[in-house]
């Protein structure tokens, strides 16, 4: 066992990257909340890409290391802390065994990424308190360089990048293309969406982001027949504010589509914290495939 | 049909009305094409009421070294392999019979709605061979098609906060099954006791796209 889960705080879940296989069944592709976050909390322990991390939403997660492990830590969300010190987050540690870490959260996101040496049991999961969770491989020759601080934490030399919102006009945007359905709207309310702010509201979680703003009324009577969504959807129900699907939603809507956020994007938008204030900037789809393209191999 | 473009990872195929009034099973019969005759890359094909969505992996297409971008590359490889109009292949076992108690609460203002008595309601639903046009909404789900054309009604306007699992349930064309409870706007019907969703399974949907059901009265 490497973890003993004392809190799980406001959710714990055990992500893999994105599974495809049951698309055709209902089954999301489901996968971590910010993507990048979780790339990197890999690369930070010398894992494989595709090794499960801890995913936390909130705050309060807390748990005992049970053996001595590098643990690394990304993701906006997080504010962790190993025993009574502070640590830094985009960094790995060598954790000793009994020592209690925990996430208190921050006001900077939503998802904080926990990542151990050898990976945990790649098992797509909700965790439970007091649940043990093992490690996928036992890992006892990880050459990280390091260095030891004042405080008597160990931590690797190496530290990654975070990701970064992406301001113009000192408006913090959010790239998104026009959706199969953007047709149902008129021009001006077209421009309208990618013109005024959108505000995410506390009804957001894994599933979807519904946002406040200026709602996108379409005619009635249209009838939208099911079809096929992916996370970065945009649809617009009845009351026309937009919600934004992320990696749980359904596999399957009845909404109109009006436009689709740009993957590179999609781990932005995840940690844009409630009352945070957006702007949806309009690219093109083939500007959307290029950024994606652009990122490392993962 | 015309492809559009859903998100970096996928592109949707769509028929017009006219088309499918003349083929309504032209999704699933293209959906199941697809299984058999993958595109460069695809990693999951998802039929819908009138559409098809095809998804890929983009790293893998960019990696193999083609001038166009990875939509592009297999838009092109759809347009020119994707026969316009693809036959079903109904597989090749006995229909799966499903029970079902006809006693929902929404029974009776379905046969009110729709002018008939409940006795004619559950003769008409259990008269068809359905097949599962799609599975969506939940895990395993299944839109049962077709209904007969008396049995057809609108979702209801205001959904329940909590729909049983096992409720069996019209809408539209189509009968569906909540295996998991829900919210629901389907009109509820009956129930069954038939296991639609097992996570552990591979596939985890008991009833699979393509798959062909007979309801009967318990």
């Amino acid at each position: 066992m490497i973890l003993r889960v004392i809190t799980t705080g406001t959710l714990a879940t055990i992500q893999t990257p994105p599974d495809y296989r049951w698309l055709h069944n209902g089954v999301p592709a489901g996968g971590p909340a910010d993507a990048d976050a979780f790339k990197k909390a890999n690369q930070l322990v010398s894992n494989p890409p595709g090794a499960a991390v801890l995913e936390t939403a909130g705050s309060g997660f807390s748990a005992i290391v049970e053996r001595d492990c590098w643990l690394g830590f990304t993701g906006a969300g997080g504010h962790w802390w190993v025993g009574r010190s502070e640590v830094e987050n985009n960094r790995s540690y060598l954790v000793p065994k009994g020592m209690m870490i925990k996430n208190t959260g921050s006001s900077q996101g939503n998802y904080a990424c926990l990542s151990v040496a050898g990976g945990f049991v790649p098992e797509r999961k909700l965790v439970q308190q007091g649940e043990r969770l093992a490690p996928a491989r036992i890992v006892t020759d990880l050459q990280i360089p390091f260095k030891t601080l004042g405080n008597g934490l160990v931590t690797g030399r190496q530290f990654v990048l975070p990701l970064t919102q992406i301001h113009e006009d000192n408006k913090l945007i959010i790239r998104t293309f026009s959706g199969p359905e953007a047709h149902w709207w008129t021009p001006w309310q077209f421009d309208q969406f990618f013109s005024m702010p959108y505000i995410i509201s506390r009804q957001s979680n894994r599933m979807g982001i519904r946002l406040t703003g200026n709602p996108l009324p379409y005619g009635e009577g249209r009838e939208m027949l099911t079809t096929g969504v992916a996370p970065g959807t945009v649809q617009v129900p009845p009351d026309g504010l937009p919600i934004v699907l992320m990696a749980d939603a359904q596999t399957t809507g009845g909404y109109p589509r009006i436009a689709q956020v740009t993957e590179a994007d999609l781990s932005r938008l995840a940690q844009l914290v409630p009352g945070t204030v957006f702007h949806f900037k309009k690219i093109s789809g083939e500007q959307a495939e290029a950024a994606l393209l652009e990122q490392p191999f993962r | 049909m015309k492809i559009l473009m859903l998100s970096e990872r996928s592109l949707t195929i769509v028929w017009n009305d006219k088309t499918l009034s003349g083929d309504p099973e032209r999704p699933l019969a293209a959906a199941q094409w697809l299984q058999a005759h993958p595109c460069p890359g695809q990693v999951a094909v998802v039929p819908a009421m009138a559409s098809v969505t095809v998804w890929f992996d983009p790293f893998i297409l960019h990696i193999s070294g083609g001038a166009l971008p990875p939509s592009e590359m297999v838009k092109l490889w759809l347009h020119e392999n994707l026969p316009t109009q693809p036959t079903f292949i109904p597989p090749d076992v006995n229909p799966v019979e499903i029970g079902v108690r006809y006693n929902g609460p929404d029974l009776q203002s379905v046969a009110d709605a729709l002018g008939l008595n409940v006795s004619e309601v559950i003769r008409l639903h259990t008269a068809p061979l359905y097949t599962v046009q799609m599975i969506g909404f939940l895990p395993g789900f299944p839109y049962l098609g077709f209904l007969p054309d008396a049995l057809v009604l609108p979702r209801k306007k205001t959904p329940v906060l909590r729909v049983p699992p096992g409720s069996v349930a019209i809408a539209g064309k189509y009968s569906g099954i909540y295996p998991q409870s829900s919210p629901g706007g389907w009109h509820l019907i009956g129930y069954t006791s038939y296991s639609l969703f097992s996570p552990e399974k591979e596939p985890p949907a008991a009833l699979q796209p393509g798959a062909r059901v007979q309801f009967f009265a318990l």
